[in-house]
C-alpha cells in the first residue's frame, strides 16, 4: 500500500510541468548581472588592471636595467682582453711603433678645469676631452691637475656643488657608485700616479723640443700646430706615431700605454652594474639621489576609500542596499615610516608600520521614533493645574563618523630608477600584514534599525593581507634627504565583515603618499 | 549529458553559452526547464505566488552559481535541488512548523491500491497541495525526490525519526483523502 502511494505520486509528478507567468524572466533577468563572465566587482576589475600595470612596469625596469647591465660588463671585457693583448706586445717588441695600433685610442689632456671625462664602452676607449684654446703656457700646470676616469677637478659650477654624500675630491658618478672600495687609497693613488706619469711625458716631450722637432721635421709651419701643448693628446700621440724612434716620442707612447692599460684595470676592478657612460653623460645624478643603503621613510597619505558592499544571499540584496546608501565614505588617511635596504642594483626591500584610519559618514533619517511632549496646563499663572504626558511621532537625523582603523607591516619590494639628476622612481609592490583592527560607529542592523558596531559581531579582529602597488617620484632635497611622492593603490584582500554576516564589506584604497626620506 | 533543442544545440553548448553571459541563451535554458520547475516548486508552495517566487529566486542562484556545475551527472536534477533548496529555505525562513500535532487522529483507510494509478497528475497535485506544510514537505522529498530520511533530516533540522512520524502521517491523511474521492466518485 505505502510502495503503490509513494509510486504512484513518484511516477506522475516527477516529470510533471506547469505553467508559469509569462513576466517571470523579466524578473530574473533584472536581477542578473550584465556580463555574466566578468569580473563580479569593480575591485576585481581594479585589482587586476593595478596588477597587470605594476608587472609591466617592473617588467621593463628588469629588463632595462640587465640589458645596460651586460652590455657593459661586456663591453669592459673586451677593452681589457684588447688593451692587455697589445701591452704583451709591446712588450716584447720593446718598440712603441711595432706596437699594434689600438683603435682610435684617445687620451686627451685637458688644458681646462671643466673636465670632460667620457668612457666610450663600445671601443673600450678612455676620453678626456680638452679645450683647444689652451695655451701651451699653462698646459704643464693643467696636465698636473689631470684627473682619471671618474674624477674632476674641484669644479665651481654651481650644478657640481650640489653633488652630496661624497667626499670632497670625488664628485664623478663613477667614482659614487664604485662599491666595496677603498676610494681614499686607490684613487688618490690612481691619479697621483696617472699625473705624475702623464706630465712627465708629457712635459719631456714637449720641453725637448720633440714636438716641435716633429712637426719641424714634417715640415708643418702653421703657428696653432707649432704649439704642441695646445693640442690634444690623440694629436701628440698621433705626431709620436709618426717619428720613428724618436726617443722622447717612444717614452712618451709608453707612458701613454701604460695609463691605458692601468686605467681599464681599474675600471675592471671598480666594475659597477650600470650603463657607466649613461649615467656619466646623461643621468649623472642617478646616484646623486640614491644608491645602495638604508632608507627611512616618514609619510603621510591622504587616501580614499573605494567600498562595496555584497550581498552573501540573494535574500541580503535590500539590506545591502540599505547599508550602502547610509554609509558614505570621505576623506581617509595613512601614516607610518618604514625602512628600506636598497641594494647596488635598486632592489629595495622595505618594511616599517602603517597605521590606515578609513573614514565614513554614517547618515540615518530615523522616522520610527517616538517622543513624549509634556503638556503643563498652568492655573492662574502659576500654580500647575495638570500635567499630560502625550506620546509623538518623530523623525530623527542620526549622523556618525564611522572609524576603521588598521595597523599593518608592510613587506615590499621595490625597483629604484632614476629619472634625471635631481628626480628618482621607485616601483614598489608587496602586502601589508594586519596587527590590529577596530571599528567604531553606526550601522544599520539586519532588523533595519540604527545600532553601534559594539557588540554586534559585524566586524572582524584582523584583516589579513592586503596587496599594495605604488609609483613613486623621490626628489632630492640635500645629500641626506629627499621628498617622496607616492601614489599608491592598496587593495584589501578580505571583507572586513565576519563571515556570518551577510554582507562583504570590501575596500579599494587610492592614496598620495607624501613624505621625507632620509638616507643613512 | 544529452543532445537537445530544437536548434540542434547541445545542453553543454547552452550552458557554456550561459557561462559566457549571453543573455538569449539564459533565457533559452529558463524556458527549458521553467515548466518543469515550476512543477517542483507548486509541490512545495503553499499558494501559486509563492511558488513563482521559489522560481524566480531559484533561477537567479542557477545563473549566478552555474560556473559550479562541473558537467557531471543531470543537470535537470542540478537545477532541481537547487529548487528545491530554494523552497526549503524560504519555507524555513518563514517559520513553517513541520509537525501538525492536531492532525494525528487520521485512522489508515484501506483503499485499493489501483486507484492510485486512475488519479490524475493535476488531483494528485491537489492532493498534495492540501497537505499541511510539514507533511507535505517530508512526502515530496522522500517519496518523489527520493531523498531518505537522513538527509530529509538534515536538509530540514529535524530529526529522523520525525521525518519518518512526517511521512507516516502524510500517507494517512493522503489515503483518507484518496478514500474521501473515491466514496464521492461513487
Amino acid at each position: 500500500m505505502k510502495k503503490s502511494l509513494d509510486k504512484a505520486f513518484k511516477d506522475k509528478l516527477e516529470h510533471g510541468t506547469a505553467s508559469y507567468p509569462e513576466d517571470l524572466w523579466d524578473k530574473i533577468e533584472a536581477q542578473l548581472p550584465q556580463e555574466e563572465n566578468a569580473p563580479s566587482s569593480f575591485l576585481g576589475n581594479f585589482g587586476i588592471l593595478g596588477s597587470l600595470l605594476l608587472l609591466l612596469l617592473f617588467s621593463f625596469g628588469l629588463y632595462y636595467f640587465t640589458k645596460a647591465d651586460t652590455n657593459t660588463d661586456q663591453s669592459i671585457e673586451t677593452s681589457i682582453s684588447e688593451v692587455q693583448t697589445e701591452a704583451n706586445q709591446t712588450q716584447n717588441s720593446k718598440r712603441p711603433n711595432t706596437r699594434a695600433n689600438i683603435s682610435q685610442s684617445e687620451i686627451l689632456s685637458s688644458t681646462d678645469l671643466d673636465d670632460k671625462i667620457e668612457i666610450n664602452q663600445d671601443k673600450g676607449e678612455i676620453l678626456i676631452s680638452n679645450d683647444e684654446n689652451q695655451t701651451s703656457a699653462n698646459s704643464n700646470t693643467v696636465l698636473g691637475n689631470n684627473r682619471i676616469i671618474g674624477y674632476t677637478n674641484n669644479s665651481t659650477s654651481s650644478e657640481r656643488n650640489l653633488i652630496p654624500r661624497e667626499e670632497n675630491q670625488f664628485n664623478s658618478s663613477v667614482v659614487n657608485q664604485l662599491a666595496n672600495v677603498d676610494r681614499n687609497d686607490a684613487v688618490q693613488q690612481q691619479e697621483k700616479r696617472f699625473t705624475q706619469d702623464y706630465a712627465v711625458g708629457s712635459s719631456e716631450f714637449i720641453s725637448s723640443d720633440g714636438a716641435n722637432n716633429i712637426l719641424l721635421n714634417k715640415g708643418d709651419t702653421n703657428s696653432e700646430a707649432a704649439k704642441p701643448a695646445s693640442k690634444s693628446l690623440a694629436e701628440l700621440e698621433g705626431k709620436a706615431r709618426s717619428v720613428d724612434n724618436t726617443s722622447n716620442a717612444n717614452a712618451f707612447l709608453a707612458r701613454l700605454e701604460s695609463r691605458k692599460i692601468e686605467s681599464v684595470q681599474y675600471l675592471k676592478s671598480n666594475r659597477r652594474r650600470y650603463n657607466a657612460k649613461k649615467l656619466l653623460t646623461e643621468c649623472p645624478a642617478f646616484i646623486i639621489t640614491g644608491g645602495k643603503g638604508i632608507i627611512l621613510d616618514f609619510y603621510f597619505s591622504p587616501d580614499y576609500a573605494m567600498r562595496e558592499f555584497n550581498p552573501r544571499d540573494i535574500e541580503f540584496i535590500q539590506y545591502s542596499a540599505e547599508r550602502a546608501s547610509t554609509e558614505n565614505p570621505f576623506l581617509s588617511f595613512s601614516a607610518g615610516m618604514r625602512f628600506s635596504y636598497v641594494n647596488k642594483s635598486g632592489l629595495a626591500l622595505r618594511t616599517g608600520i602603517n597605521f590606515t584610519q578609513i573614514n565614513e559618514n554614517f547618515q540615518y533619517l530615523n522616522t520610527n521614533v517616538t517622543g513624549v511632549d509634556t503638556i503643563i496646563k498652568i492655573q492662574d499663572g502659576t500654580n500647575v493645574r495638570d500635567t499630560t504626558f502625550v506620546e509623538i511621532g518623530e523623525t530623527v537625523e542620526l549622523s556618525t563618523h564611522n572609524r576603521y582603523r588598521s595597523v599593518d607591516v608592510p613587506m615590499l619590494i621595490g625597483l629604484e630608477m632614476p629619472f634625471n639628476r635631481k628626480v628618482k622612481l621607485s616601483l614598489n609592490a608587496g602586502v601589508f600584514v594586519n596587527l590590529l583592527f577596530q571599528q567604531r560607529g553606526r550601522f544599520i542592523d539586519q532588523q533595519g534599525h540604527p545600532n553601534w558596531f559594539v557588540g554586534q559581531n559585524v566586524y572582524k579582529t584582523s584583516l589579513g593581507l592586503s596587496y599594495y602597488g605604488s609609483l613613486g617620484v623621490n626628489y632630492f632635497i640635500n645629500p641626506r634627504m629627499d621628498f617622496m611622492l607616492e601614489p599608491n593603490l592598496r587593495y584589501y584582500s578580505q571583507s572586513f565583515t565576519v563571515n556570518n554576516y551577510p554582507l562583504t564589506q570590501e575596500y579599494l584604497k587610492f592614496g598620495v603618499l607624501t613624505g621625507i626620506r632620509y638616507h643613512f | 549529458m544529452s543532445p537537445l533543442n530544437i536548434k540542434g544545440i547541445t545542453e553543454k553548448d547552452l550552458i557554456e553559452q550561459c557561462l559566457r553571459g549571453e543573455r538569449s541563451s539564459q533565457k533559452e535554458l529558463f524556458e527549458l526547464y521553467a515548466p518543469k520547475m515550476m512543477h517542483v516548486c507548486l509541490r512545495y508552495a503553499r499558494y501559486n505566488a509563492e511558488a513563482q517566487d521559489f522560481m524566480q529566486e531559484g533561477f537567479v542562484r542557477v545563473f549566478k552559481y552555474l560556473s559550479q556545475y562541473n558537467f557531471e551527472g543531470s543537470f535537470e536534477g542540478w537545477i532541481r535541488r537547487i529548487m528545491i533548496n530554494t523552497a526549503l529555505k524560504n519555507l524555513k525562513k518563514k517559520s513553517v512548523s513541520h509537525e501538525f500535532p492536531g492532525l494525528d487522529n487520521y485512522k489508515e483507510r484501506s483503499v485499493d491500491p489501483t486507484i492510485f494509478s486512475k488519479l490524475s497528475e493535476q488531483e494528485l497535485l491537489k492532493l498534495i497541495s492540501e497537505l499541511p506544510n510539514g507533511y507535505k514537505i517530508v512526502f515530496n522529498l522522500f517519496a518523489i525526490e527520493g531523498y531518505s530520511h537522513k538527509e530529509i533530516g538534515e536538509q530540514l533540522g529535524i530529526g529522523e525519526s520525525t521525518s519518518r512520524s512526517q511521512l507516516v502521517k502524510a500517507r494517512r491523511l493522503l489515503q483518507t483523502k484518496i478514500y474521501n474521492l473515491k466514496k464521492l466518485a461513487v
